[in-house]
C-alpha cells in the first residue's frame, strides 16, 4: 500500500494525495447517499500528464481507481470499493482553447459546466447542456454520464455535443478519439466512452460544441390545476410540431418547497402542477411560435400563463427550477433523487403510478421531471436513520422503474446506473446483451479496475463491497 | 458453402440468422452491406451479407417522434410513410430512392441537414443486431433518452458492418419544416478554411440552416443564386440529393475527397422554419462559404480496437 501512494506522491506533490480520514469523508459517498464506501486514497493531478503516470502506478499496482468530478452524480457512480483510489479532477478546470470560428472549444474535465457558458457567452456562444447542477457539477462527470437537462428536448444530451475526448487508458496510455469536425469515418469509441460511467477510460480532455446564443428567447409558464393536465398539454404541443427548447413540469409539493426556499421565484403555489415551456431563435420567429403554444396551452383551461419575455424574468423563473433540488433538500433529512423513462405519450399513465405509490407507501414524494423528453425525477424525501423507511423508499424506486420498463421505457435518462440501478439492467437487457457490454468494455478495461462495479451487474460477492449506508441513530 | 466471395440476403431475420451460423460454423469471414450504393466493402471478406430484402416499418409513434424500421427500407420509403404524420428523419441525403437505412446509419454519411440535426446516424435510439455467431441482441431503448448501459448502437454502427448486421433501428423523428427555403449559390471552395467565417456570422444573426451541402455535380443552376420557398423547396432539395445519387454510388473515394479533387462549384443551402425577409438573403448568401468542418470526412482511419471488438463479440 505504502509503496503505490509514495510513487503517487512523487507524480503529484505530498499535499494533493489525501489519506486522512478527515479529508476521505468527502468522497466516501456521491449525491446519492444511500451508497457510501471510503476510498484509501484520493489523489488530485494537476494535468493530464500526471493522471497518466498515476493511472499506471494503479495499474502496476493492481489498485481499482475511479475518476471524479463535483461528485454531483446521482446514482453512486464515483465511488471506489474497499482499498481503491479516488483520481479528483479539482485541478484540471483549464479552459485550453476556444476556436469561435470552428465553434469548439477544448477544456479540462473538472471546468464546470456553467463556467463555459460563462466563458464563451461574450463570443456570442453558449454549451448547451444544462443539467440542473450545472452550477456545480463538471464537463468531466457531464461526460461520463452523458448528463442531460431540461434543454435536451431541442439540442440533444451531452453525447451529442462532445465532438472528441482525450483519455486516459486504465494502463496509463494516452489516445483521443473523435475529431472537432462534425463528421467522423472512425469507430466511434468517443459514443462508447460517453455515458459509459467511468468505466472505458478517464477523460482528461474534452472538445466540446459551442452553438451560438439565440438573438431571441421567450420563456412561457402556466399553471395547471393538475400535472395530468400539464402533461396533456405537454403531448398537444409535441403533436403540432412545435420544437420548444425546453418542456419542464413542476408539480405542487415542489412548488411549495421553492418558494420556501432562497430559490423562490414567485411560482404559483395554489397550481397543482407548472409547465415551462421555452422557444428560442430569431425574435420574429419565437414571438410566433410563444403565440402558437399560448394558445395549444389555452385548450387545457390553465389557471393562468405568464411569460417571462425580459432576462430578468426569465432568470428567475429557471432560478426556481433548478434550484428546486436543493429545495427539496427541506423536506427531509435525506433525498432519493429517481430518474426514469418513458415514451413521451405515457407520461400521464407514469405519473399516477408515482401518485398511487406514494399513497400506498406514504412516502412524501415531490416530482420534477423533463415533460418533453418523457424523464421523471420523483424526489423522495426520507430519514436514513430509519432502516425499515429506506427498505420503503428502495422498494417504492424499483417499482417506479419497473412500471417505466412496463410502458415501454428506460431505467435511466441523465443519472446513469451506477450502483444504484444494477439489478434492474437485467430486466430491461437480456442476459447476452448485458454480456456484450460487458465483452466491449473488456476491451478497453480487461482487468476492471477502472470503476469497477458500475453501469453493468456486479458479479456475485461483488455487491458487498459497497454498502448501503443506514445512518446511525444516536 | 462456397469459399468465394458471395453476397447473401434473406427476406426474414430468421434467414439471415441461419446464414450467419452456417458463416460461423465454416469458420468464413464475413461483413455486413447494404445494397452497396453508398459504400464499398474496404476490407475482404469471404461473404458479404445483406439484410437488404426487410424493408418493413413495423411502427411509427407520431406523438412520440420514434418509429422502427427494418434495415432494407430505402430512405424514401421511410420519408412516404413519414409524410403522412408531419415528421422526417433529419436526413434528406442523396439517392434517397437507392440504398438502404441500414447502409445509410452505418456508412455514417452526412446528409443535407447534418449541418443543424447531426449525422443519421445521431438519430438512432435502439437497434436490433445480428452477431457474428447468429446471436441476435438489441442495444438502446425507444424513448428518446436513456442512460442505460453502453451506447452500442453507436459503436457498430461506427464499425461500418464489420462487427454485426444491423436488422432493425429505432430512429428519432422530427416534425417536418412549416416554412423553408432553399438556395443554390456558386462560390469558390478553394478558399482556405481561415476565410470560412460566414457560417458563424449568419448564425450569429440568429439564422440557423438546418442543412449545407456542398455537391460537385453538374447541377442546372450551378451558375447563379436562386432560391425556393415551402412545399417546392422541400422537393428541390429531395430532388437535387437524386441527382446526385450517381455521384455517390460511383465507387471511388469518399465524397469530401471528391469534392476536393474536382474543384467545387457549387453549394446548396437549405434553410428551414425561418422567416427572414426575403430581401435580407441574396446579399448574404454572396457572402457565405463552407462551415469550418462540416463537410470534410476525414480520412477512413484503421482502428487497432476492431479486431479486439471483434473478438469480445464472439467470446462473450
Amino acid at each position: 500500500m505504502n509503496d503505490f501512494l509514495a510513487q503517487l506522491r512523487a507524480v503529484v506533490g505530498a499535499r494533493f494525495v489525501l489519506t486522512d480520514p478527515a479529508s476521505l469523508l468527502a468522497y466516501e459517498s456521491d449525491a446519492l447517499t444511500l451508497f457510501r464506501c471510503q476510498p484509501a486514497a484520493v489523489v488530485l493531478p494537476e494535468n493530464k500528464l500526471q493522471v497518466a503516470a498515476c493511472v499506471k502506478i494503479l495499474h502496476q499496482a493492481q489498485i481499482p481507481f475511479a475518476a471524479r468530478g463535483a461528485g454531483t452524480g446521482l446514482s453512486g457512480g464515483a465511488l471506489v470499493p474497499a482499498g481503491g483510489v479516488i483520481l479528483a479532477m479539482a485541478r484540471m478546470r483549464r479552459i485550453l482553447e476556444i476556436n469561435a470560428d470552428g465553434g469548439w472549444a477544448v477544456v479540462e474535465p473538472g471546468v464546470v459546466n456553467a463556467e463555459l457558458g460563462r466563458q464563451v457567452a461574450p463570443l456570442g456562444l453558449r454549451y448547451a447542456p444544462d443539467p440542473a447542477s450545472q452550477t456545480v457539477s463538471t464537463l468531466g462527470g457531464n461526460a461520463a454520464e452523458n448528463s442531460g437537462g431540461p434543454q435536451c428536448f431541442l439540442h440533444g444530451t451531452t453525447s451529442q455535443h462532445i465532438l472528441a475526448a482525450e483519455v486516459v487508458l486504465a494502463d496509463g496510455r494516452l489516445q483521443t478519439w473523435g475529431t472537432p469536425t462534425t463528421f467522423s469515418d472512425a469507430l466511434d469509441l468517443r459514443g462508447f466512452l460517453l455515458g459509459s460511467e467511468g468505466t472505458v477510460g478517464v477523460i482528461v480532455a474534452l472538445t466540446v460544441r459551442l452553438i451560438p446564443s439565440p438573438p431571441s428567447i421567450v420563456t412561457l409558464m402556466a399553471a395547471f390545476d393538475s400535472v395530468a393536465t400539464a402533461c396533456a398539454s405537454v403531448s398537444s404541443i409535441v403533436s403540432a410540431g412545435q420544437q420548444p427548447v425546453a418542456l419542464e413540469v413542476m408539480d405542487q409539493k415542489t412548488i411549495h418547497a421553492v418558494e420556501a426556499s432562497v430559490y423562490r421565484a414567485g411560482l404559483p403555489k395554489d397550481a397543482g402542477a407548472i409547465l415551462i415551456v421555452e422557444v428560442e431563435g430569431v425574435a420574429e420567429r419565437t414571438h410566433k411560435d410563444a403565440a402558437a403554444i399560448e394558445e395549444i396551452l389555452r385548450q387545457h383551461n390553465p389557471m393562468r400563463i405568464e411569460k417571462a419575455d425580459t432576462p430578468a424574468k426569465r432568470i428567475a423563473v429557471w432560478k426556481g427550477r433548478k434550484g428546486a433540488g436543493g429545495a427539496l433538500g427541506q423536506l427531509g433529512p435525506d433525498s432519493f433523487v429517481m430518474d426514469g423513462v418513458v415514451p413521451r405519450s405515457k407520461l400521464v399513465e407514469i405519473m399516477d403510478f408515482v401518485y398511487e405509490i406514494e399513497q400506498s407507501t406514504q412516502l412524501n414524494i415531490a416530482n420534477l421531471f423533463h415533460a418533453g423528453d418523457g424523464n421523471i425525477h420523483p424526489h423522495i424525501s426520507y430519514d436514513a436513520r430509519n432502516a425499515e423507511q429506506v427498505e420503503v423508499v428502495e422498494d417504492a424506486g424499483t417499482r417506479i422503474l419497473r412500471k417505466c420498463l412496463e410502458l415501454g421505457g428506460s431505467i435511466t435518462g441523465e443519472h446513469g446506473v451506477g450502483l444504484e440501478k444494477q439489478h434492474l439492467m437485467a430486466e430491461q437487457f437480456s442476459a447476452d446483451e448485458i454480456q456484450i457490454m460487458a465483452a466491449l468494455r473488456e476491451v478497453l478495461n480487461p482487468q476492471n479496475l477502472l470503476n469497477p462495479g458500475k453501469g453493468l451487474p456486479m458479479k456475485r460477492g461483488c455487491a458487498e463491497a459497497f454498502h448501503r449506508h443506514h445512518r446511525s441513530a444516536t | 458453402m462456397s469459399k468465394e466471395p458471395c453476397l447473401l440476403t434473406a427476406p426474414a431475420q430468421l434467414d439471415l440468422q441461419q446464414q450467419m451460423l452456417q458463416i460461423h460454423a465454416d469458420g468464413l469471414s464475413w461483413r455486413a452491406v447494404g445494397t452497396q450504393t453508398r459504400m464499398q466493402p474496404q476490407t475482404a471478406a469471404d461473404v458479404f451479407l445483406s439484410a437488404a430484402a426487410l424493408k418493413q416499418i413495423h411502427w411509427i409513434d407520431a406523438e412520440d417522434r420514434t418509429c422502427e424500421v427494418d434495415a432494407g427500407l430505402s430512405p424514401a420509403a421511410l420519408h412516404a410513410g413519414l409524410d403522412e404524420y408531419g415528421l422526417m428523419l433529419s436526413h434528406s441525403g442523396c439517392s434517397d430512392d437507392v440504398g438502404t437505412i441500414g447502409g445509410l446509419l452505418n456508412s455514417g454519411t452526412p446528409s443535407l441537414l447534418a449541418g443543424s440535426c447531426g449525422l443519421p446516424r445521431d438519430q438512432v435510439l435502439g437497434a436490433t443486431w445480428l452477431l457474428g455467431d447468429g446471436r441476435v441482441i438489441r442495444s438502446g431503448a425507444r424513448v428518446v433518452k436513456s442512460v442505460a448501459g453502453y451506447d452500442v448502437s453507436r459503436l457498430l454502427l461506427s464499425a461500418q458492418g464489420q462487427l454485426a448486421v444491423g436488422l432493425r433501428f429505432i430512429l428519432r423523428l422530427r416534425p417536418r419544416p412549416s416554412n423553408l427555403r432553399w438556395y443554390q449559390l456558386p462560390t469558390d471552395l478553394q478558399r482556405p478554411p481561415s476565410s470560412w467565417r460566414p457560417w458563424a456570422d449568419f448564425q450569429q444573426d440568429g439564422r440557423r440552416f438546418a442543412a449545407w451541402e456542398s455537391c460537385d455535380s453538374p447541377l442546372p443552376q450551378a451558375q447563379s443564386i436562386s432560391s425556393h420557398e415551402g412545399d417546392t423547396a422541400w422537393k428541390l432539395a429531395r430532388k437535387q440529393c437524386q441527382l446526385a445519387k450517381h455521384w455517390l454510388a460511383t465507387p471511388g473515394p469518399w465524397p469530401a475527397e471528391k469534392m476536393h479533387a474536382a474543384g467545387l462549384s457549387m453549394q446548396q443551402c437549405l434553410i428551414l422554419d425561418h422567416l427572414a425577409h426575403q430581401s435580407a438573403w441574396p446579399q448574404l448568401a454572396e457572402d457565405v462559404a463552407l462551415p469550418a468542418g462540416s463537410a470534410v470526412l476525414p480520412h477512413r482511419q484503421a482502428s487497432p480496437w476492431l479486431d479486439a471488438m471483434r473478438q469480445a463479440l464472439l467470446r462473450s
